[in-house]
């Protein structure tokens, strides 16, 4: 089938949920142009795997990529990498992008996050940021020559990272403000469990403090923190939050106050929708708009948009599903635990490194969490989405 | 002529999400791991949306089609 001629969809960022609303445009019928622009100068590639298998080294960049060039070819999908796009104009449905107009009958704005940077300085030779596969393999390139390792942020990806390192060998210093390190959509419930984890694997935990001054040399970086308390590494590792991708659209009348506000289908103005990172949909369920930053959210709501574009037809959305593996406990979560709820056990126990939790709400459960305990997790899980699809 | 589409599952990168098992139980299943079953390596035309749909659901990309 040739496709039809005229603007066609246009999706800017190339990334997971930019290429699955190709994938889903086309999977769901639609025959007309889809041009994607990718500030990224490769092919679309997975990030969960940048902070686990490939700063382990037991993963290739290639085993990351989601899409060779011959699917993207065979979707019919125009892949522009390396070119971010510059401006959106609504009145015209136009977008510039290196200095040209490309105009659309619908755009898809899926283009999500970029690292948070420290105030203190900016990412040089022994400073980094973690979000792209760049930054990975830049780290992965010094790994064999440095000994010790900095992480600034407790978050999921501080984590993650100071797990694979510490494992690697080195040794690990975390600096974080909050008081323990906590995963996405845990509600603290399991933070002080994985405090323990790293204590237990000799990680120098520097908690409740803050930075008060980083000092690049040749080889290394001193970090003095405000507590008084100094010390060097040969590498630092930032990983202090995202800022939404969406200086392009300043001016272009749509809500980015934090990032792309868009109704329960995706959809932030007539004809532009966003996914991803970058986008904030409206969730019924919550009865608030919420910025989801976890894969299976990209995943879905590419395919929501990709659908509804080509159909009309809407789609549900399923309960977030987030995973990490830190010092080889394999955590999985479905739904959110809430940090103002008691968190109850439901299998395992805490102590024994083996368990399921969950918080509730009444009778109806928020979010369930399994820590080295597949089959009773996915036990739960079922019942809690039966119940709430039911 | 029926076209032919070949399932391939990467347990090594599998985490155990079940987006698989749930969209296409016939074509996948998981062990008690949570890790990923092929039941059907070549499944046929009338299942190959539903394919394609738990291959695009996989949060970890451990499923790859060829058709």
């Amino acid at each position: 089938m040739a496709p039809a001629r005229g603007p066609g969809v246009i999706i800017a960022g190339g990334s997971l949920a930019g290429f699955t609303t190709a994938q889903s445009l086309r999977s769901s019928g639609y025959t007309g142009r889809i041009q994607i622009f990718s500030g990224e100068d490769c092919l679309p590639y997975n990030r969960p795997p940048l902070s686990k298998q490939i700063l382990l080294g037991t993963w290739s960049s290639e085993k990351t990529l989601i899409a060779t060039q011959e699917l993207i070819d065979k979707l019919e999908v125009e892949y522009h990498s390396g070119q971010n796009v510059d401006s959106l104009s609504i009145e015209t449905q136009e977008i510039t992008a290196g200095g040209n107009q490309f105009e659309f009958e619908k755009l898809v704005i899926a283009t999500g996050v970029r690292a948070r940077q420290l105030s203190h300085t900016a990412t040089s030779k022994r400073t980094f940021t973690f979000r792209t596969l760049a930054d990975a393999l830049a780290i992965k390139g010094l790994i064999d020559e440095i000994k010790t390792v900095g992480v600034i942020g407790s978050g999921v990806l501080g984590c993650e990272i100071a797990s694979a390192v510490s494992t690697l060998g080195k040794k690990v210093t975390i600096v974080d403000q909050i008081p323990l390190p906590n995963l996405p959509m845990t509600g603290g419930h399991v933070s002080s469990k994985i405090h323990e984890l790293f204590i237990a694997n000799q990680v120098d935990m520097r908690m409740n403090t803050q930075i008060e001054s980083i000092s690049e040399g040749e080889n290394s970086v001193s970090i003095e923190l405000k507590d008084g308390a100094a010390f060097e590494v040969d590498i630092l590792i930032i990983t202090i939050g995202s800022v939404a991708n969406t200086e392009w659209l300043h001016s272009s009348g749509i809500d980015i106050s934090n990032g792309v506000l868009c109704d329960a289908k995706g959809e932030a103005a007539e004809n532009i929708f966003a996914v991803g990172d970058v986008a904030r949909w409206w969730s019924n369920s919550a009865g608030a708009a919420l910025k989801r930053e976890n894969q299976s959210s990209a995943i879905e709501q590419g395919l929501a948009v990709g659908h509804f574009i080509a159909t009309g037809e809407e789609s549900a959305i399923s309960l977030p599903f987030f995973w990490s593996e830190i010092f080889g406990a394999k955590i999985t979560l479905t739904g959110t635990l809430e940090p103002e709820l008691p968190f109850e056990v439901l299998h395992g126990s805490i102590d024994e490194d083996t368990f399921v939790g969950a918080t509730f709400r009444g009778d109806q459960m928020t979010g369930v969490i399994g820590w080295n305990m597949s089959k009773e997790f996915r036990q739960e899980r079922k019942k809690m989405e039966e119940r709430a699809n039911g | 002529m029926e076209k032919s589409m070949k399932v391939r599952v990467d347990r090594e990168a599998c985490i155990g999400a079940g987006q698989c098992a749930l969209v296409a139980g016939s074509i996948f299943d998981q062990d008690d791991e949570g890790l990923v079953i092929l039941l059907v390596e070549t499944p046929g035309e009338d299942s190959h949306a539903m394919a394609r749909k738990a291959a695009t659901l996989c949060p970890a990309k451990a499923i790859s089609i060829e058709e």
